[in-house]
């Protein structure tokens, strides 16, 4: 097992972290998945209202990559389907009939039959089975087209960022289907790498000897993407593939079971919460029947996903296809007299500059303030010394405000993980995610992904 | 009470947001309310947690540093008038007197600056930017403490105009402002600010004296003449080693405890507010080119070059301008490397300029302003070198 060390990298000290116990599934009459919520596809619905429904049935697909479908989780009928402006498909609601009739995807294969399949068929079986975008193709985190090899696999077990499910959390009881999972990924690309992170807490040795790389680092060393950037050898790797440790444990149900796998374990946390814990869902739960302890919803953000990755979400969405965590935190903080005049034991910073600094150990209630107003840069190296694949975003950002796409090429924009620790210590508070992100956007457009 | 401003401040917004009454006052109002309660704005991108880091604090954390060197230059101020004309040197009275010698001019600095920063603010519908706090009070330190007043006004107000808002505002200045100031005020009015008249005019009740006219440490240096050594002269002259540290002597406001300026130093360092790198590489390429000048110094040559590394850091204002003009990060290279390179040429230059030009008494200002220029030299060619590490990733 090789070694990694990321530089740069930033332990975010979060309060309201996940407990490590284990709600058992909840129940819902209506379910609901998002097609507005998935980034770059152009979904198309294949269903109507009244529509009959059994879980693995295709509910959309994408219009730019016809073999990215997306697959119903749950058995009934079509209840609704909401079209926001210009008619984006804001939601496809079905009513459950409890059952959960399911459609047969593929025959169910052990681990030794996947072993011998032909990687075609593992790829059409993942592919019909609703979890191709589960890979995302670097450098644009776009689902890979049907006939493209790639170069590479990389896999990354752990989550560091807060507060995705911990690896040995999510890897419970579901061994079996994580090395099915792992063995049909690697049918699919020979050189495949599974990075684990140095404080892993998986047991299992079947599991960790499959690792090929030990990481040590804090978030976001244990992203793919960073893997990829700190192994790769050569410009050909650039389009590696990545894809997180929970979908390759989808991929490995789907294929030992030969149905939809529709259920998830996900985080419910956040600082608002009395009783942050790991949650069973079904997909396509609504978020408030996830969020019982939440009464009232004013003033509350609730964030799908990581606290620097996630999408910004309302009550009344539903678990989506990507989501493996709900966060709630308060939205904004109470405006406070001369702030900066204070020695700010209650501000958590990267810096010094507060006296918050001292209390090394101590995990802070975050909101969504801002924290400042929005100024030009200062140059104070701060997005620089947090940046994992050693970029510079404020030098990156200059350019790419005059349009210099090319130098901020040559200088590595297209290997940003989209972390957004840059954004995150900004103390002019630019949006630098925003704007790499948007950046990266144009040029894929350019080359047609 | 003040939940109440809070309220009525957030209130007042409405007039100055787009389509209200005063919408072209936006900077304005944004620079007050944001200036007494931190801001009640959201994150809208992705990010949605933030570090509590803002420019204010940044720039706080600078004016703290500064602080003790803010009360020294007015104590010493106070101190050299009165030595001067040989009155009292309590306490009281000095600070009294360094008050009204210094304050004026720290006042003038902000009231002149800040209306222009404002004036730009508006027409050109930027924030104003708490940058301007730490040039308002940088620029009157560098300042003789009998500069009179509207030389200080013209000077920051060229420093401001030329030095930063005709880039576009602070972050977008390739010059240190305060610097530019100070050039402009030594350029155009040298007489006032060369190096010679540097003690207060106190007025006596007769009127015979205006001020007191004595050279400063460098000036002393400068013009020794072999075979005295300089550091004999210097001591001869009253500016011993321990005095230029302490910083008991004549000089600009701000510049003369080497003492409080290595606090100031050791402060910025910790906060991470101030770079090491550029730092540590004024102090290497001042000790090194100093050594040079020693190797080079014979009996017959001017003493100045054989004036040793340690005194040639304790006078003048090499330390200020390396812990708190060269640290200035919008002006500095961006990335940590380029720091030292830059943090290093000055130090090299500012020696050179110092001891080997007549012309000017004090070589820092002009080798940070030059450095200022060659900043994204210096960072192209590292990101360049960097980069060619880089396994290409483009399409």
């Amino acid at each position: 097992m090789k070694k990694i060390n990321v530089k740069n990298t930033y332990k975010l000290k979060i309060a309201g972290g996940p407990k490590e116990h284990i709600i058992k599934m909840l129940d819902s009459e209506d379910y609901g998945v998002a097609p507005s919520r998935i980034l770059y596809i152009k979904p198309k619905v294949v269903v109507n209202v009244g529509d009959r429904v059994k879980v693995g049935s295709q509910l959309f697909f994408d219009k730019k990559n016809e073999i990215n479908v997306f697959l119903s989780p749950v058995s009934g009928v079509v209840k609704d389907i909401v079209y926001g402006e210009k008619r984006i498909v804001q939601a496809i609601i079905i009513t459950a009939d409890k059952k959960y009739e399911k459609e047969k995807i593929c025959d169910p294969l052990s681990i030794n039959q996947i072993k011998e399949a032909d990687v075609a068929d593992i790829k059409s079986i993942i592919q019909r089975g609703g979890l191709w975008s589960s890979f995302s193709e670097y450098p644009f985190n776009r689902a890979p087209d049907k006939d493209e090899v790639p170069p590479s696999i990389y896999v990354s077990l752990d989550n560091d960022e807060p507060f995705l499910p911990e690896s040995h959390m999510f890897i419970k009881d579901n061994e079996a289907a994580f090395l099915a999972g792992l063995n049909a990924i690697k049918k699919i690309c020979k050189k495949t790498y599974l990075g684990m992170g140095i404080n892993c807490k998986i047991k299992d040795p079947a599991i960790r000897q499959e690792a090929t790389h030990q990481i040590v680092g804090d978030y976001p060393a244990n992203n793919p993407g960073v893997l990829l950037y700190y192994n790769k050898t050569s410009s050909e790797e650039n389009n590696a593939w990545g894809i997180k440790a929970q979908d390759v444990i989808r991929i490995g149900m789907l294929l030992n079971t030969g149905f939809y796998p529709n259920k998830r374990l996900i985080t419910v946390s956040g600082s608002l919460l009395q009783n942050p814990c790991y949650i069973w869902v079904q997909d396509g739960l609504p978020v408030k029947q996830v969020l019982t302890e939440i009464t009232n919803f004013s003033k509350i953000r609730i964030i799908a996903g990581g606290a620097l990755t996630g999408q910004k979400i309302m009550e009344d969405d539903y678990i989506n296809y990507r989501d493996y965590a709900l966060q709630v935190l308060p939205e904004g903080r109470e405006q406070e007299f001369l702030h900066f005049f204070k020695p700010g034991f209650d501000r958590p910073t990267v810096s010094n500059t507060y006296m918050s600094t001292l209390l090394k150990d101590k995990e802070w209630e975050m909101n969504t303030s801002l924290n400042g107003g929005h100024r030009a840069c200062i140059s104070c190296g701060s997005c620089v010394a947090v940046c994992p694949v050693e970029t510079y975003p404020q030098v990156t950002m200059k350019n790419l405000n005059v349009n210099d796409i090319e130098t901020a090429m040559a200088q590595g924009v297209l290997d940003c993980v989209e972390c957004g620790l840059c954004t995150y210590v900004c103390p002019s508070k630019i949006e630098l995610d925003d704007i790499v992100t948007k950046a990266k956007n144009m040029i894929a457009k350019e080359v047609g992904k | 009470m003040i939940k109440q401003l809070a309220n009525f401040l957030n209130d007042q917004e409405k007039h100055f947001v787009k389509g209200g009454k005063f919408e072209k006052f936006y900077p304005l109002y944004e620079a007050g309310a944001s200036f007494l309660f931190s801001v009640k704005e959201t994150t809208q991108s992705n990010v949605h947690i933030r570090d509590s880091l803002d420019t204010k604090r940044f720039m706080t954390m600078v004016m703290m540093a500064l602080t003790p060197c803010i009360v020294f230059g007015i104590y010493n101020s106070g101190y050299q008038a009165h030595k001067a004309v040989g009155l009292s040197l309590d306490l009281i009275p000095v600070l009294l007197t360094g008050a009204k010698l210094v304050l004026p001019l720290i006042l003038v600095s902000y009231a002149v600056g800040g209306t222009i920063e404002l004036l730009f603010a508006i027409i050109r519908k930027h924030e104003i930017n708490e940058g301007f706090l730490v040039t308002g009070i940088l620029y009157p330190l560098t300042l003789p403490a009998t500069l009179p007043l509207w030389q200080a006004a013209v000077g920051i107000a060229f420093g401001v105009v030329i030095g930063k808002e005709v880039f576009g505002g602070s972050g977008r200045n390739f010059l240190n402002p305060a610097l530019t100031a100070r050039a402009f005020v030594f350029f155009t009015y040298p007489a006032y600010i060369s190096g010679e008249v540097w003690t207060s005019l106190l007025k006596g009740k007769d009127h015979i004296i205006d001020g007191w006219s004595g050279a400063t440490a460098l000036a002393v240096a400068a013009a020794t003449e072999a075979p005295i050594k300089a550091s004999e002269a210097l001591t001869n002259a009253g500016f011993s080693l321990e005095k230029s540290i302490i910083g008991l002597i004549p000089g600009s406001i701000g510049e003369t405890s080497v003492i409080l300026i290595i606090f100031g130093a050791v402060f910025l360092i910790m906060t991470g507010v101030g770079s090491w790198r550029t730092m540590v590489g004024s102090v290497i390429g001042a000790t090194l080119m100093t050594l040079i000048l020693n190797l080079i110094a014979g009996p017959s040559s001017n003493p100045f070059l054989g004036l040793s590394p340690i005194w040639q850091m304790s006078i003048g204002s090499f330390a200020f301008a390396t812990v708190f003009m060269a640290t200035d990060p919008v002006s500095s290279p961006s990335l940590e490397i380029s720091r030292f390179i830059y943090g290093f040429l000055i130090g090299v230059l500012g020696i050179i300029i110092r001891v080997i030009n007549p012309a000017y008494p004090e070589g820092w200002m002009l080798a940070i302003l030059l450095m200022n220029v060659f900043a994204p030299l210096i960072d192209h060619v590292v990101i360049s070198m960097k980069t060619k590490n880089r396994i290409p990733n483009v399409v």
